[in-house]
Formats: C-alpha cells, structure tokens, sequence
C-alpha cells in the first residue's frame, strides 16, 4: 500500500476537535507550510473528512505536507495518507490519546520511526507516554515528545505548539516560522512562538509495542449476497481494528452487500455495531443512582442513545455532550474529564467549548 | 390502530429506532429529535429524507447505518416526492392484494434547507395529496448545517452564517426575517394536521407526532431544533435553548386541527428574549438595542397569537420588522 513518493515527503499532522480546534489547526497547517515556502520549499496543508465530517468534538486531522520541488512530485490534491509517512504529529488536546480515533485508528499510526510528537498538555511527560504505550503505539517508536501547555502562552493554541514543534523537529526551522507569520500578518505572534520555542523541552524516547498490538484482525469470508452473518462480522472488524490499515481492509466491502446498495441496520433494539462514538468524549457522566428519581429525562434527551433506560452510561457511544447532566432535575449527573475517568488525573489544558467558542470565527 | 397519547416521559418506551452509532456533532439537536420522533412512530414506521446533517451523519460510517427500520436518503429537493411515492407504492400494493393490510407510517424527516427552500414545492405538492399516515417533519436548525452553516429562509435575523458574517459594511448579520413554513403549510386544504413543536416541554414532539400520524391525511411538523455548531454554544445547552426558545416567546409553539387553531404552550410570564439570544454565539455582535427591538416585535406578535387561540382561528401575527439599522 506504501507510495514511495508520499514517503520522501514531509508530513505534519495535527489531530485536533472539530469545530473547537478548527480554526486552531487550520492556522497551524497554513502557518508551516507557508514556512515550508519560506523556506524554499513547495508545500500543501489540507484537512480531511475521512468518515467523520467537522462535527462538535468529532476529531478531525489537517496535514501540512513539503518537498522540494527540484525533485519531488509534492501534493495538490488531499490524499489518503496510507504508509509510513508522518514526521510530526501535534496532538491539540491531549484526551485524544486516550482513545482510538475514527479517521487514523491511532494517533501514532502512520508516523515514522523517528517522528516527534508534540502535546497541548499539564500532564507530566511520563504519563503521556504511558498513555502513548498503552493505547497509540501499533509499531516501536523512537522520537521525541514535547509536552507544552500551549493555553498558557496564548488563548491561539496553534501558535505555542509551532514553537514547540520548531524546537523538536528539524523540519521547519523558527526563522521560517517568524517569517510565515510576518507574510501571513500574523507578526504579533512571533513573540508567542519564540517564548514557545525557548520553554520546550523536548526528551528523546523510545517506545516498544506491545505483542497485543500485533495481534492480526480476522477477516471473515464473503459467502454470498445477503449474508447478514458475514456483514456483521465485517463491521465487528472495522470497529475493533486497532490500524488505519486494517480498518480500511476491515470495512465492510459492496461487494459483501447486497445489490442495489442496501446496508443492514440494526434490527429494533440493537444499535450500530460497526460504528462507536466515544471518540468524542473529553467529558463524561457519572450517574449518582442514589439521587435518581427515575424521570427518564437524561434517556430521552440523549442524542447519542447512550444514556440507558436505567440512567447507565453506554461509553462506546457517549460523545460526553452533557445534555444529561444538564436536564437531570435532581442533579444526579456530574461530568469528569475522561483523564481524570481514567487514571485519576487532571488535565487542565483542556479546552472548555465556551472559550473556545469566542475564539471561533467561520 | 390509533397512537396513544404520552402522558410520562417513561411511557415512551425504552427502543430506539434511530438508534447509536452515528457522528452528529456531541449535543446534536435535530438527532435528539430524529430519536424522540421515530420512538413515538414506533416500528412500523419507513424513514425517509433528503439529504442534510440528518443523513450526511447518520448513514454510511463504515457501510453501516443507525436506523433500526427501513430508511431511505433522498436528494435535497426530493423529500416531498419521495414521502408520495413511498405512500403510493404501500398504497398500491395493498389494494392490489400483493401486501397485507396494515397502517405504515411514512415519516420524512427534513432539515429547513430541504423543506424550507429547496424542496419547498415538492413539500407543498405532497401535502394536496390524501395519504394517511404520512409525515412530514422539518427540523429547524435554522441554517444549511451540513454544509458548514449557510443562511436558509428560516434563519432568524441577526445571525451570524457563512453567507450572512456580520462585519464593518453589514453590522447585523441575516437581514432576512425567518420565514414561518408551518403557517404557510396550514393553508393547505388537505393537510389534517399541522404543528410547531421544539424539544421542550418534553414529550411536545413525541405527542404531536402521535396526533399526526392518528389525523387521517397528511400531516406537517415544524420542529425547532438547536445546533451546537451552527448557532455557537456549548453542546450540553441543546435543552436549555430548546426551553429558552419557547420561555421567551421567540418560537410559539401550536397546532392547527382541521380549521381549528390552539397554543399548546402558553408562556405564564414571557421571558426576556435576552436570555435566549445571549446564550448564543451567533448573535454577540448584536447590541442590547437590537435584542430589546426584537423583544418589542416578538411582544406585538404574541398579542396576536394569543388572540388566533381565543378565536380558535389563524390570524397571521404579522407585525413590522425591526427597522434596519
Ligand atoms: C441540490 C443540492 N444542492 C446542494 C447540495 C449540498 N448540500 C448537502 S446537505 C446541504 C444542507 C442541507 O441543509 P438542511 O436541509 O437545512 O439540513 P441540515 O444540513 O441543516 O441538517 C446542502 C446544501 C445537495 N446535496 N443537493
Ligand atoms: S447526553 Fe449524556 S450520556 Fe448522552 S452523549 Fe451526552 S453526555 Fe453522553
Ligand atoms: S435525569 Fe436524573 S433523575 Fe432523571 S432518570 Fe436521569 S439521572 Fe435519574
Ligand atoms: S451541525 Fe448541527 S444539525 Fe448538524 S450534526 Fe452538528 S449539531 Fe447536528
Ligand atoms: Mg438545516
């Protein structure tokens, strides 16, 4: 699957929340690759929809992609990045490592050996690479981490993390940074960055995966049109698959549908098994079940049907909006942050969704 | 067989149609009223739309789907066709004997640039028809959302869209005032009924939908539903705009039977639109003075709202527009 054209090239992506971070990440894509030309190089940023559109807190990814334009074919269309590609990978809020995303089945899927990545965190580098080991890691990675909180530099994270990602990464240089912004009337920034660029600490690692990573996906065999057994078995996969390679394989094909297009649903009382939503989640409910009155308010109001008939939390689809916590009328529903859900730590950089709203602009 | 009214939310059961696994935005609220909607339909029930969040987001995530009944997407300006035809077709194959008799609610469930614009006449056309048990219901976000936010004919004045961004020429945003599609739907003669709805009062939807889909023809719903990402607010407020939007007046919520008009939500003490618009990004740019003209205009309409429900009659609640500034 590999394109050895896309190999020689040099990728950043940036893994962000949509409509949060959109504007963030957008700005952190044009700013390199306008250094990438600065630099003499010829350089693309896109951002891609791949199953997940830009929805509210649905992860969404941008890439900023150089070569030089003596001897490469550089990009001008948005292309599935399939292989090893990346270079740099820049995580906005750092929840996102605590699940498999939608579009890149993990974070550190794709990327180089050597790839530097850079996190938007108060968390302490250690546990970030724990987190990395345990959820993101399908191959060994031996790069570097730089772990900033981009929020207490500037309300527009995207410019702390370009110092960050200068420091660590010898594919764009600071100058070319400062001199993007200046072309992009952005010069007021460059302070933001160099402060960036001169509090980052980047620490080299070197992470092994392990063995229950490499544990290959079991395809089922097509037996024919209408074969509802084979379909779900294929969408099982797909959701299961811990790769972006193996959930493209993994999808289930036309070919094991049925003719004319049709796809099987589930049937009354089932939900969609080929496709959860918790990577949507920063937030999520705790149901106190000794105050609950019983109201069914927080079951009806829950658009994601993740909220049970008996007030449990379903997390494979809660997308942690926190309509439920919000309706309850005996305030039996308090929303954690998914760091502090999962290992008892607070992550204060996350970005709260009124902040960010201000900061919005179409 | 008649659809029994909803008097506890608890009696509305505990299986989805329109079920999990779908990537609306987190706090979605056309999907909190897709949910609410098919579970008072129930399982005879075919889904239909024309394309827009409601199916953009809900179908084809890894060649799977959320609906839990039969489903179709339709192109944006076919919804009203496409809800006739469905109906025909169950029509037809039943007087010809080749399906068993049975009541199949056809449900076309359409966003406000579907119904509202661009398939306007194909809604319209549908409802001169004489089917029962057919269903068409506009969910109000108030904008092309799927799309990335583009102003509809429903997107209320002042705000802010991609085609309307407020700047230093053009201060306010929308200069459109939002078109009422349910009043012009109640003068179609052959609808039995037609409603405005919103999320809150909790079971407002879901009992509309029952009354519909009992009243014998063809039926219109309206529903008011928030969007996170369209109008700029904390995903966990979906319900409290939802209150906030019938507390204050700005969406009246009625129904209009058969040549007889009633409010089925009176506010006690109208709310100030303030609270309402302020909870919203897209509107911070508007001054306190534009809110307090639009709270004026809202006023002048309830008087008119209110008399249309002591008369039992339609009046149009017509009144000036706030003038432009
Ligand atoms: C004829 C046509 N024009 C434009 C489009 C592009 N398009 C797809 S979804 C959409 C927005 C529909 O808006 P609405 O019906 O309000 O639904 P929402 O996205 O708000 O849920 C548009 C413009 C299309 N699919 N077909
Ligand atoms: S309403 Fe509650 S349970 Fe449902 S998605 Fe939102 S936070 Fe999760
Ligand atoms: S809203 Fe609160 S009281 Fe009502 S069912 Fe849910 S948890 Fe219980
Ligand atoms: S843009 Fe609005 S309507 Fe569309 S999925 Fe998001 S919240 Fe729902
Ligand atoms: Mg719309």
């Amino acid at each position: 699957m590999a394109i050895p054209e896309y190999e020689r090239l040099t990728w950043a992506v940036v893994h962000c929340r949509g409509v949060l971070h959109t504007a963030h990440g957008a700005n952190l894509v044009r700013t390199l690759a306008t250094a990438g030309m600065v630099a003499g190089k010829e350089s693309y940023y896109y951002m891609r929809y791949d199953d997940s559109p830009e929805r509210d807190n649905v992860p969404m990814i941008f890439y900023a992609v150089m070569g030089d334009p003596k001897v490469d074919v550089v990009l001008h269309e948005e292309v599935e990045p399939v292989g090893k590609l990346f270079d740099a990978v820049v995580v906005m809020d750092s929840s996102l490592l605590l699940h498999r995303t939608s579009q890149r089945a993990l974070i550190l899927d794709g990327t180089k050996e050597d790839a530097v990545l850079v996190v938007n965190t108060s968390l302490p580098p250690e546990r970030v690479l724990e987190i990395v080991g345990e959820r993101q890691l399908a191959h060994d990675w031996r790069g570097s981490l730089v772990n900033i909180r981009a929020r207490t530099y500037d309300p527009e994270i995207a410019y702390p993390l370009l110092g960050a990602l200068a420091k660590a990464w010898n594919g764009i240089r600071i100058e070319d940074i400062i001199g993007a912004l200046e072309l992009l009337g952005k010069g007021e920034k460059a302070s933001v960055v160099e402060e960036a660029y001169r509090d980052a600490e980047p620490i080299r690692v070197f992470l092994r995966a392990g063995e229950r990573a490499l544990g290959r996906l079991e395809l089922p065999e097509a037996r024919g049109w209408w074969d509802l057994e084979t379909y779900r078995a294929y969408q099982a996969a797909a959701a299961g698959a811990r790769t972006y390679e193996e959930r493209m394989m993994a999808m289930p094909r036309w070919e094991v549908l049925a003719p004319g297009l049709i796809e099987f649903g589930p049937t009354p009382g089932e939900k969609n098994i080929g496709f959860t939503t918790s990577f949507e989640r920063y937030l999520r409910p705790k149901v106190d079940k000794g105050k609950c009155t019983d109201c069914k308010l927080c079951y009806h109001y829950c658009p994601d049907g993740a909220m049970g008939f008996e007030a449990i939390v379903d997390l494979n689809y809660c997308t942690g909006c926190g309509i439920c916590a919000e309706v309850c009328p005996v305030k039996a529903i308090t929303m954690v942050g998914e760091w502090e859900a999962e290992k008892g730590l607070r992550e204060e950089e996350l970005l709260t969704i009124e902040e960010a709203l201000r900061e919005y602009m179409y | 067989m008649s659809l029994q009214p909803i008097r506890a939310p608890k009696e509305l059961g505990s299986v989805d149609y329109y079920t999990s696994g779908h990537r609306t935005c987190a706090g979605c609220g056309p999907a909190i009223g897709y949910r609410l909607a098919t579970k008072a339909a129930g399982p005879k029930t075919v889904l239909l739309g024309p394309t827009g969040c409601m199916y953009v987001a809900n179908g084809h995530q890894f060649l799977t789907s959320p609906y839990a009944v039969p489903w179709f997407h339709t192109q944006l300006g076919g919804g009203g066709a496409a809800g006739i035809g469905t109906a025909a077709a169950f029509r037809a194959l039943i007087s010809k004997g080749k399906r068993r008799r049975e009541e199949v609610n056809v449900l076309v469930y359409g966003g406000d640039g579907g119904f509202a614009d661009i398939g306007y006449a194909g809604l319209s056309m549908a409802l001169t028809y004489d089917y029962q048990r057919l269903l068409y219901i506009l969910y109000d976000n108030e904008s092309y959302a799927n799309t990335g936010i583009q102003a509809s004919s429903t997107t209320p004045w002042g705000a802010t869209t991609t085609f309307t961004p407020t700047g230093k020429v053009k201060r306010i945003g929308n200069e459109r005032m939002k078109k009422n599609v349910a009043l012009t739907i109640a003068a179609h003669p052959g609808v039995r009924y037609v409603a405005t709805s919103a999320l809150y009062p909790p079971m407002d939807l879901a009992n509309k939908v029952r009354k519909a889909l009992n009243s014998g023809g063809p039926a219109f719903i309206q529903v008011l539903t928030p969007c996170p990402k369209g109008w700029f607010f904390d995903p966990k407020h979906t319900i409290t705009l939802s209150r906030l939007a019938v507390e204050t007046g700005a969406w009246a919520l009625w129904e209009y039977e058969e040549g007889t008009f009633s409010l089925t939500y009176k506010p006690p003490k109208r709310r100030g639109l303030r609270d309402y618009m302020r909870m919203q990004g897209r509107f911070t740019h508007l001054s306190d003075e534009d809110i307090e003209r639009l709270d004026r205009m809202i006023e002048e309409q309830w008087k008119l709202w209110l008399e249309s429900d002591r008369q039992g009659r339609l009046i149009l609640p017509w009144t000036p527009p706030p003038t432009p500034l």
